[in-house]
């Protein structure tokens, strides 16, 4: 068959992708010899704006990074940047303490953007691969209450973001210590009935999505995610990580968020702006929704893992196709979580705590919706930034989506070209990349000789 | 059944701030609900004042290439042909893809209209341009004359103007 040896299979642009950029594979007598994922749009050099810029700015300033996780940056920087604070008078120092009620508003308002995220995605963006339809526009003519529920959880999401963090993009009520406001209760118990009605909805998809048809394809990568002390979290919450929590791997590693640098580097290649996540010698991780699930499914209320044991999603998940089903999983949990918040919540007696920088070097990362985001920052005496360095989740699946795919096509290439073509776009949005974090998305190209 | 103005953009950056500003200076009219629409455009369509008898009218800042202030008035289905396809590779779905949207699950409200006011600057943190704000207080008067008369669509053709 001349298709597995020597053909050519072109993409002008792939959709439901944040951002632009190109895939080039290269089959050789039937061998698949190289796979590059382009990333072509332009670098940000956000981290050389932060330089000079005050110990207080990297939480608005990263959030500009993302449209769609602009929490994530806001509590990695903050992460980082309070690892090098203390309240004057505290006797501390270094390492910020904030009262719970902070602590319940942070993690609060980052299931906020995790509903709305993963609803995005599992609904919009990657739910028409498996039924069969170019878009969610074409998917809603037949699916209509599918796109509906989406609508309206995603609404439940956004409603989160702005009573907690003012407005559902680039939230502009996150500080250093704390919020310029915190809401009242009677905010947040408005917000119950939609949250219940999606939990509820939520559930439903889980079943829904969890009996969708998968590319028979499993791997075998490294998952790497963060995993908090057991009763670390604020009053109210479970231990799934979310806003912070140590760096464990399914190799075995356990480390602090501090020795981050030790275990892991950004290279630069040449057919991507964006740089490339490896471990220290050489080998490629997989963060996001599958490494989470895979290394916390334990931290999981035992209501939602029984969930996940009935539609057959037990950890390890090594099918990527399956990572649709682990996101609606946590979907669920996001909203479930919102709701133990919300009914936790003591106001705090003050929205933010007085802070000072001291001199240092501070690490932090949280769980963005698509996997770990590390942030660490160098202050001056003056608490001036003088260095800062950023790894989205992107950025650090960028190697091994590449290295996924190079398996895919090789284990798929008795399939025809368009089959091909669909199933290594679907393959790529399983780990729902995000460009524009990473610097955007994609020409496909598969030239076989 | 009063008018709908959504005004869609970002108050804080530069002639972005077209949408919202007219949606201000409608907001105390009688005849007029206002909202602001200021992230995904396709919340819109969860808002409870998208209803399928309502007369809905978006307004946003675009670049046609005409000159700054002004002002363009299209139906859905002018819309539509005009606008390029989207990608739907982003974290928002746009105006267009969120009218193919409605439009796919028979959620189209029975008149809509999408007003564009050109702009030239949208800079973080910079103020609207004389032309717009003057384009702005155009719009509010038509559409706050429209919401009074019982002529389907006679106010918002006169909205096709350019400036002088």
């Amino acid at each position: 068959m001349s298709h597995t040896h020597d053909r050519r299979i072109s993409v002008e642009a792939l959709a439901r992708l944040e951002g632009e950029g190109a895939m080039h594979v290269q089959v050789t007598d039937g061998t698949v010899e190289r796979v590059e994922l382009s990333i072509y749009e332009p670098p940000r050099y956000f981290e050389a704006l932060l330089r000079g810029r005050t110990y207080l700015e990297p939480p608005d300033i990263t959030a500009r990074i993302c449209g769609i996780c602009p929490v994530a940056y806001q509590l990695s920087a903050i992460n980082a940047i309070e690892s090098l604070c203390v309240t004057p008078g505290s006797g501390r120092d270094r390492g910020l303490q904030v009262p719970d009620g902070i602590r319940q508003l942070r993690r609060l308002l980052y299931c906020g953007e995790w509903i709305e995220s993963h609803v995005l995605h599992v609904f919009m963006l990657h739910a028409p691969d498996f039924l069969g339809y170019q878009g969610s526009i074409e998917m809603a003519a037949d699916h209509r209450e599918l796109v509906e529920t989406a609508l309206r959880m995603r609404k439940a999401g956004n409603q989160l973001l702005e009573v907690i963090g003012g407005r559902a993009i680039h939230p502009i009520n996150v500080r250093v210590g704390g919020f310029h406001r915190a809401p009242t209760r009677g905010e947040l118990d408005a917000l119950v009935d939609e949250l219940t009605w999606s939990r509820d909805a939520a559930i439903e998809t889980v079943r829904v999505v969890a009996g969708f048809t998968f590319p028979d394809y499993d791997q075998d990568p490294t998952y790497v995610a963060l995993r908090p002390e057991a009763g670390s979290g604020p009053v109210g919450a479970t231990d799934y990580p979310l806003e912070g929590g140590r760096v464990v791997s399914t190799t075995g590693l356990d480390i602090p968020v501090e020795d981050w640098p030790e275990h892991f580097h950004e290279e630069h290649l040449p057919h991507s702006t964006a740089l490339h996540g490896r471990m220290r010698g050489g080998g490629t991780y997989l963060v996001g929704p599958t490494a989470r699930f895979n290394l916390n499914a334990d931290r999981l209320p035992d209501e939602l893992l029984e969930l996940a044991t009935e539609v057959g999603c037990s950890p390890p998940v090594t099918n990527p196709f399956r990572s649709i089903v682990v996101r609606a999983i946590e979907t669920v949990y996001a909203l479930d979580e919102a709701l133990r918040l919300i009914a936790a919540y003591e106001r705090p007696e003050v929205p933010a705590v007085p802070v000072v920088a001291v001199a240092g070097v501070g690490h932090g990362a949280t769980e963005a919706p698509r996997g770990i985001l590390y942030h660490r920052y160098e202050l001056d005496a003056d608490g001036l930034i003088t260095d800062g360095v950023i790894v989205p989740p992107t950025s650090q699946n960028q190697p091994a989506i590449e290295e996924d795919l190079l398996g895919f096509v090789q284990s798929h290439l008795h399939l025809d070209d368009e089959r091909l073509q669909w199933q290594c776009e679907q393959a790529i949005r399983n780990y729902d990349p995000c460009i524009s974090c990473s610097t955007h998305f994609l020409d496909l190209t598969v030239d076989r000789r | 059944m009063s008018l709908i103005v959504f005004g869609v953009g970002h108050p804080d950056r530069g002639d972005d701030a077209a949408g919202p500003l007219v949606a201000d200076l409608l907001a105390n009219d009688p005849h007029v609900s206002v909202r602001h629409v200021t992230g995904d455009p396709s919340m819109m369509l969860t808002d409870p004042l998208w209803l399928p008898d309502a007369e809905v009218v978006l307004v946003d800042a675009v670049v046609t290439g005409t000159e700054p202030g002004a002002v363009h008035a299209w139906s859905m289905l002018e819309l539509l042909v005009r606008a390029a396809p989207s990608s739907g590779g982003t974290h928002d779905l746009g105006i267009t893809t969120t009218l193919r949207l409605a439009e796919a699950l028979d959620r189209l409200p029975r008149s809509l209209t999408v007003v564009g006011i050109e702009g030239a600057r949208f800079t973080t943190g910079s103020e609207p341009s004389h032309a717009v704000l003057t384009a702005v207080e155009r719009v509010a008067t038509t559409l706050a004359m429209r919401a009074r008369s019982s002529t389907a669509s006679a106010g918002l053709t006169r909205l096709r103007v350019h400036p002088q």
